[in-house]
């Protein structure tokens, strides 16, 4: 049975302390790190872009319409220069930074300290994604 | 003007409702982009003006759900926090007030009785004031000659379920038959009320 949100329930859900993978303090307490959850749209400016057209007049069904879009997509690929291909390498590359940059809410991160974590970032930016998508709220990694 | 709705999206696993109203029309348009994607125009774009376009419309939306949302009462920092249930509420609310097919993955909007007090807001003044983009403003232009009135009435005093209606029967076939002769339609006029057809 649901019931009428409040204000506070979002501000309760909407953040989460995550622990900063290799980081601890002087007495070897990890550290966290306060992020929010981040919607789709959020995330999607981040990622590198893909032509509108390859989304238009796909099936309704949605086993067929991911095989489409993945024919599309490889097609599309296929006709880009080793230059764009790399360009493109290199904005995804960027993609967990820029996520843990746009997330993090204490202590704020500019997306060059988010690079300073190395593979840290990687897997804080994949429990930023799991943590937006709003499932069932699992043990707190550090404190929700 | 339709009752309030109660919108319903999911907060960590747990269904949360939330209460929003039917906005006046200018007040869903402020801030909507000229071009938006699955229109004509929007596929002939260069990719960056695309992305322009498609900040734009995620900015519109968490705008939106600022201004329909009554209770609580979003902030841009909530909408924030909102996750995946932000993209629910949104999909939710357009799929209510009659802009596109209710989502079936979705649990369906409930009317409501209207909460009683003021239905305009002091920060919806800024919207009244605002001239539409071109293809809205050529919307309001055509639906207004077509309905009679003054395109500002159209504007402030209709809701934006009144509009999307108004717009399917008083146009959407005269605008079919045009497109298919050739004629040129705004984008605006063969994307509102998308149908599945």
């Amino acid at each position: 049975m649901a019931r009428r949100a409040t204000v506070q329930d979002i501000k309760q859900t909407g953040e989460k302390d995550l622990v900063v993978p290799g980081l601890v303090d002087e007495t070897g307490e990890p550290l966290t790190i306060r992020v929010r959850k981040v919607h789709a749209g959020e995330r999607n400016a981040l990622l590198p872009q893909t032509p509108a057209h390859l989304f238009e007049n796909l099936p309704e069904k949605p086993d067929d319409r991911q095989a489409e879009l993945v024919a599309r997509e490889t097609k599309w690929l296929e006709s880009l220069t080793v230059d764009q291909l790399d360009a493109r390498r290199l904005e995804s590359a960027e993609f967990c930074y820029r996520l843990l940059a746009l997330a993090a809410l204490d202590p704020v991160l500019s997306v060059d300290d988010a690079r300073r974590l190395g593979d840290g970032a990687l897997e804080l930016a994949s429990q930023i994604l799991e943590f937006s998508k709003n499932t069932p709220a699992e043990t707190p990694t550090a404190s929700a | 003007m339709l009752p309030d709705l109660v919108l319903t999206a999911t907060l960590n696993g747990e269904p949360q409702e939330f209460l929003a109203r039917d906005l006046p029309t200018a007040v869903f348009f402020f801030g909507f982009q000229d071009s938006f994607p699955g229109a004509e125009c929007f596929s002939r774009m260069p990719t960056g003006e695309q992305r322009q376009v498609l900040t734009g419309m995620e900015a519109w939306s968490d705008a939106l759900l600022c201004r329909m949302m009554i209770e609580p009462r979003l902030s841009p920092e909530l909408v924030q926090r909102l996750g995946s249930a932000r993209d629910e509420l949104v999909v939710s609310y357009l799929g209510a007030i009659g802009w596109m097919e209710p989502s079936d993955e979705l649990i369906p909007a409930t009317p409501v009785p209207r909460r009683a007090g003021p239905r305009h807001w002091p920060e919806d003044r800024v919207a009244l004031l605002a001239v539409p983009p071109p293809n809205i403003k050529a919307a309001i232009r055509e639906i207004a000659a077509k309905s009679r009135t003054a395109p500002y009435h159209v504007w402030s005093r209709w809701v934006i379920s009144e509009f999307v209606w108004t717009w399917r029967v008083v146009l959407q076939d005269d605008l079919k038959k045009r497109h298919a002769r050739g004629g040129i339609a705004s984008d605006l006029v063969e994307r509102v009320g998308r149908e599945r057809s």
